[in-house]
């Protein structure tokens, strides 16, 4: 009795863990076909636009895997798309600024021709108001082709040719140029260039126009009486230094003087609106570099530029 | 609109004698951020626990990603975050252990959901510091991590900014922006402070005492608050009068028996004002003055303004 | 299923009431221990004293606060909003709570068992102790049954910890007393009273091991196994349906 009793009990408890295992498996079955299930229509859902649609999976699930890895992709594709509506928005604006831009100072233009054309002005005034008129084409054709450089740095079109160049003979070629300019301009200039050799990896083109436009800036906007240019080398990188002591830049717009259409109030007049920074930022990017800006509003201003030694 | 993430339809809260909530009608956007303005005890928090289902409706239908939310349960709150009241952790537990458990209860979207989470707002990773220690604004920080961690389609957050110092406050208004603009994220914030909505929202609704006054956009409520002539007269109910008659408008507003506001700008002050003047009326001043959204909302909801 | 179950589990981290209510299995064996060697009692004696005070007396206020301190967190932390937007059922975090419950309460027997057999070795011998670990194990189980009509009533009210400790006694005081009417004298025994849970539990308990002479007028009255499990279920799914039906009703 005692022992049939024994076996009776191993048996039915051998019975009963196989119904449970089998239980579970089956449960366990059924749980995947319905998280499959789930993440059919989540897909389903972000195939139709919605790409902010996340599949949630535990640590020890069976499909975890592929509901983080399908995630990455969605992520990715919702950058992707935050990163392209940015860039359409800013586009927009560009467009709005730039039909202003050009729109302005033609208007202007025409205003002074058409008052020469119909005889308004006579004599000294006629030759002024040519004069002006004149001044102000040139400024509008210098604007589009600033427009242009900055269009085609901004498309990835612009190709570097990287060259090994002795940078302190460079510039002190290229200020040669515009010496005149300051002097025409009353600009008192200090020029501290080493003599020895700075040798560095980089686009010369790319190096002349961010000199130029850096320098441009000052003439344009800051006012200023006194400019310094200096040049020296650091640890890793060759360093360019534009001083000027003009009206400066509120720390509220510094920040942001780089960015394309900025012009801080000061700044509203004038040549270039606020492509000459962005296309020197544009630039350095090209060419590995960077730039900051310092200011003391009405004191001082300091463009620093570091090219990095190869 | 198809792109209404959430919707309710003559939604009702009755807690015994109080009506909570009127026959609310709620129209939230996708990828908007929507903020609900009210004095405490408007109804805010009542209405978003309707959402979450944490408080059945007394009557009413929500639907929330095109869906009623009666029995979609499961498939609707995982893509919701939520933080409503003052957030609840356990105190015996660290800040990590914490969202953990949360973790593993919800799902997470990708490996180190918790990790990373945490570094959003600022708080540390498997450190040995428990809730208990924690300040107010650091569990608040907590709360928001635990709504952010699974990456949903949709935050309804109330009264974020509440336990936060003015570093925090700013933090977390540029964090929800963000939300919104870099992923998309529909947001519902409610708030009673004016000026953090009017900083955030896309869209107002103004709700008091369980009612929602209106519903705009901010643009909207902006552009028609910017503008008002304030007259002074000798004769308000006059002014009222020839304004109604000769100039066919009635968007005015009549202070007292000698001011009034005009809120129609497109007609011209300078003729009003002639016109005033002929009929005997004397103009003391006439000027264009901005309402501020604040005197708005007192005028809405007929009180005293925020409280 | 499981993973709530891991949850709750984490919950009581550092929980150190929880933590110290294992000691309490060690809380009867060492009186009687100390009793059953002055009178010379066999360790089959000792096992069943522990039984009824350590396990039918005691253990059933341990699991009465072990459970109000599982509900009462959520309330007193105000995390049961996390939880239900998650969303989690009610239903299945009740039973996670009660699972734990159980665990724990098989813990706290086996825990007992430990000390027990070390009572038995001082006085002098143990045996079937596989047995007995088989049957502490189940008797946690039964024990936490038994106290499921007492979550009923604690989940209901709601109250403070005062309150359950004070439910959990009374219960289990009166499922004391009727076990022991029951032993004194079968036949007076209320029928309801019965199949209590906790008489039923002691009922079925006798029969697992044979009685002395002088107890054999009891065995007419014993439970087998099947009627006992069976019984308990019932129990089990009557109260568990009253509590998640009472605890779905409170807003969150």
């Amino acid at each position: 009795m005692h022992i049939n009793y024994e076996l009776f009990l191993a048996l039915v408890t051998l019975a009963i863990a196989s119904l449970v295992s089998t239980l579970v498996l089956l449960h366990k079955l059924s749980r995947n076909k319905v998280k499959l299930q789930d993440i059919s229509d989540a897909l389903d859902d972000i195939a139709q636009g919605n790409i902010s649609r996340k599949l949630l999976a535990k640590p020890g699930d069976p499909f975890a895997f592929l509901c983080y890895r399908i995630n990455e992709i969605t992520d990715s594709f919702r950058t992707q798309s935050t990163e392209f509506k940015r860039t359409e928005e800013a586009n927009k604006q560009l467009m709005t600024s730039l039909s202003h831009d050009v729109r302005t100072p033609l208007t202007t233009l025409i205003g002074y021709l058409d008052a020469i054309q119909k005889g308004m002005v006579k004599g000294r005034e006629r030759e002024e108001y040519t004069e002006t008129a004149r001044l102000r084409a040139h400024d509008l054709k210098d604007y589009v082709d600033l427009l242009f450089e900055w269009f085609k740095l901004n498309s990835n079109d612009q190709i570097y040719t990287l060259q090994q160049v002795e940078l302190a003979e460079l510039t002190r070629n290229m200020l040669k140029d515009w010496i005149p300019l300051f002097e025409v301009h009353a600009l008192d200039f200090h020029i501290d260039i080493p003599d020895e050799r700075i040798e560095v990896e980089l686009d010369s083109d790319a190096y002349l126009r961010i000199l130029n436009n850096l320098l441009q800036n000052v003439l344009s906007h800051s006012q200023a009486t006194q400019v310094s240019i200096l040049l020296h080398k650091d640890e890793q990188s060759a360093v360019l230094t534009i001083c000027d002591n003009g009206v400066g830049i509120d720390a509220r717009d510094l920040p942001r003087i780089f960015e394309r259409l900025y012009k801080s109030d000061k700044a509203r007049s004038g040549k270039g609106s606020g492509l000459g920074l962005a296309i020197v930022q544009q630039l350095l990017t090209g060419i590995g570099g960077r730039i900051t800006a310092a200011s003391t509003p009405h004191e001082q201003t300091v463009f620093t530029v570091y090219f990095p030694i190869q | 609109m198809n792109d209404l993430i959430i919707q309710t339809k003559q939604l009702t809260k009755i807690y015994g004698e109080q009506k909570s909530v009127s026959n609310l009608n709620l129209h939230v956007r996708k990828g908007r951020i929507y903020g609900l303005l009210g004095r405490n005890g408007a109804g805010k928090t009542t209405t978003m626990k309707m959402l979450l289902g944490l408080t059945k409706p007394t009557e009413g239908e929500i639907s929330i990603f095109g869906s009623d939310i009666q029995g979609a349960e499961g498939k609707i709150y995982p893509r919701i975050g939520n933080l409503i009241e003052t957030p609840g952790f356990y105190p015996n537990l660290t800040g990590s252990e914490n969202l953990k458990i949360l973790a593993r209860l919800r799902g997470v979207p990708h490996q180190n959901a918790v990790k990373r989470a945490l570094e959003v707002v600022g708080l540390p990773y498997n450190d040995k510091k428990l809730l208990a220690q924690y300040s107010l604004g650091m569990k608040q920080r907590l709360g928001i991590a635990n709504a952010i961690m699974h990456d949903p389609e949709l935050l309804i957050l109330d009264e974020p900014i509440n336990g936060l110092d003015p570093i925090g406050i700013a933090e977390v208004r540029e964090f929800i922006k963000r939300l919104s603009v870099e992923q998309g994220k529909t947001i519902l914030i409610s708030s009673h402070i004016l000026s953090e909505i009017a900083l955030l929202a896309d869209d107002i609704g103004i709700i008091d005492h369980g009612v929602l006054l209106e519903e705009s956009s901010l643009e909207m409520l902006e552009k028609k608050n910017s503008r008002y002539v304030h007259f002074i007269v000798s004769s308000a109910g006059q002014a009222a009068r020839i304004l109604e008659l000769d100039f066919h408008t009635s968007h005015f507003h009549i202070d007292d028996d000698y001011s009034l506001r005009l809120h129609d700008t497109n007609i011209d002050v300078a003729a009003i004002t002639r016109k005033f003047i002929e009929s005997g009326i004397d103009v003391s001043e006439a000027h264009t003055q901005n309402d501020t959204l604040e005197d708005y909302f007192k005028r809405v909801t007929g009180g005293e303004g925020i409280a | 299923m499981l993973d709530l179950l891991i949850c709750e589990l984490s919950k009581i981290k550092r929980q150190k009431f929880i933590q110290l209510s294992l000691l309490g299995a060690f809380l009867f064996p060492i009186p009687l221990t100390i009793l059953m060697a002055k009178d010379r009692m066999s360790f089959d004696q000792l096992f069943r004293g522990n039984v009824i005070f350590g396990e039918l007396l005691l253990l059933p206020c341990i699991l009465g606060v072990i459970i109000s301190i599982l509900f009462f967190m959520e309330r007193d932390h105000d995390t049961l909003k996390n939880l239900v937007t998650i969303p989690v059922s009610k239903t299945k975090m009740i039973l996670a709570k009660l699972m734990l419950m159980t665990l724990l309460s098989v813990l706290y027997s086996v825990a007992a068992l430990g000390a027990t057999v070390v009572g038995g070795l001082i006085i002098g011998g143990v045996e079937g102790i596989l047995y007995r670990l088989g049957i502490s194990i189940v008797l946690g189980v039964l024990i936490s049954i038994a106290v499921f009509p007492v979550v009923i009533v604690i989940v209901h009210f709601n109250k403070s910890y005062i309150f359950s400790i004070i439910v959990s006694f009374i219960y289990a005081v009166a499922g004391l007393i009727i076990t022991m009417i029951f032993s004194a004298n079968p036949a007076s025994v209320n029928p309801v009273a019965s199949v209590m849970p906790v008489p039923v539990i002691m009922k079925w308990y006798l029969s697992l091991f044979p009685r002395e002479e002088a107890l054999t007028y009891i065995d007419p009255y014993l439970i087998t196994t099947p009627a006992c499990f069976g019984l308990l279920a019932v129990y089990a799914l009557v109260s568990v349906s009253l509590t998640v039906v009472i605890y779905r009703r409170k807003e969150v």
